[in-house]
C-alpha cells in the first residue's frame, strides 16, 4: 500500500492535527525580536526619503 | 472627495500582522531561532522591495510564506546540507519512547515533528497549522496538489509511527504544557 493511501485512524489523526496547531500557536505567541519593527521603520523611512528626493 | 484623494491601501502596512506567523513558519523550517530570524528579516526586505510584484486582492500571507520558503530552500541548496538545530529550539533528537501512556505530551510531539523531512514539515505546517487549502500550498511550493496531499499524509503517518499512536490506545492530549497553551489561547487552535 502506498504512503498516500495508507491512513491512520481518525482519532490519532485528530490528535496529531490538534498537537500541530498547538505547537504552531505556541511559536506564534513567542515575542518577536525588536529588529523586525526597527527594520520596517527603516525601510519606511528610506522610502520617504526617496519619495522626497523624487519630488524635487 | 476627489478621485486623486483616494489612495490605494499599501499592502506593506499589513506586514507587521503577518510577522508572528511568518516567524513560526521560519522556525518550523529551520528549527533554529537565529536562522529563522535572519530568514524573516530577508523576507521582509524582499517583500518590501518587490511589493510591486504582489497582486492586490490576493493572499499576502501566502505570498510572504512563498518568499520565505524560497529563501530557505535556496539557502539549503547553497549549504548542501540540512540547517542544524544549533540552539535546540525544537529539542534534542528523539531518543526515548514517547511517554504518552494514553496521553500525548506536547514535548514528545515537538521531538517527533522535528524528525520529519523538511518537505513534510512544511506541508503539515501550511495545511494543518495555517489552514491553507491543498492547492494553495501546492502553488506556494511549486508542486502538484497531489504531491502536497502525499506529503501531508506521509507526515501524519510518520508522526503516528514515532509517537506510537496505535489503534488500541485511548489517547488524550492533556499534559500540563499542552493545557497551558490551550488555556492561554482560550481554546483557540488557529
Amino acid at each position: 500500500m502506498s504512503d498516500q493511501k495508507k491512513t491512520i485512524n481518525p482519532r490519532a489523526q485528530s490528535l496529531i492535527d490538534d498537537s500541530l496547531k498547538l505547537v504552531y500557536a505556541d511559536m506564534q505567541d513567542e515575542a518577536l525580536p525588536d529588529r523586525f519593527v526597527e527594520l520596517l521603520s527603516k525601510l519606511k523611512e528610506q522610502d520617504g526619503q526617496s519619495d522626497q528626493s523624487g519630488d524635487k | 472627495m476627489m478621485v486623486s484623494d483616494i489612495k490605494a491601501a499599501d499592502p506593506r502596512d499589513e506586514l507587521p500582522e503577518h510577522l508572528p506567523a511568518l516567524r513560526a513558519f521560519a522556525l518550523s523550517l529551520t528549527r533554529n531561532s537565529a536562522t529563522a530570524d535572519d530568514m524573516v528579516q530577508d523576507t521582509i526586505v524582499k517583500a518590501w522591495t518587490n511589493i510591486d510584484k504582489f497582486q492586490a486582492g490576493t493572499n499576502l500571507r501566502a505570498w510572504l510564506f512563498t518568499i520565505l520558503r524560497n529563501t530557505f530552500y535556496s539557502s539549503r541548496r547553497k549549504l548542501n546540507r540540512e540547517v542544524a538545530d544549533i540552539d535546540g529550539v525544537f529539542t534534542e533528537t528523539l531518543s526515548v519512547k514517547p511517554s504518552h501512556d494514553g496521553r500525548l505530551q506536547l514535548a514528545d510531539f515537538r521531538k517527533a515533528f522535528e524528525q520529519l523531512p523538511d518537505e513534510q514539515r512544511e506541508a503539515l505546517i501550511l495545511v494543518g497549522a495555517n489552514g491553507f487549502a491543498y492547492d494553495e500550498a501546492a502553488e506556494m511550493c511549486g508542486v502538484a496538489t497531489g504531491t502536497i496531499k502525499s506529503r501531508v499524509n506521509r507526515g501524519r503517518n510518520r508522526l503516528a509511527e514515532l509517537l506510537e499512536l496505535n489503534d488500541d490506545d485511548a489517547l488524550e492530549l492533556t499534559d500540563s504544557a499542552t493545557m497551558a497553551v490551550v488555556s492561554s489561547n482560550g481554546g483557540r487552535t488557529h
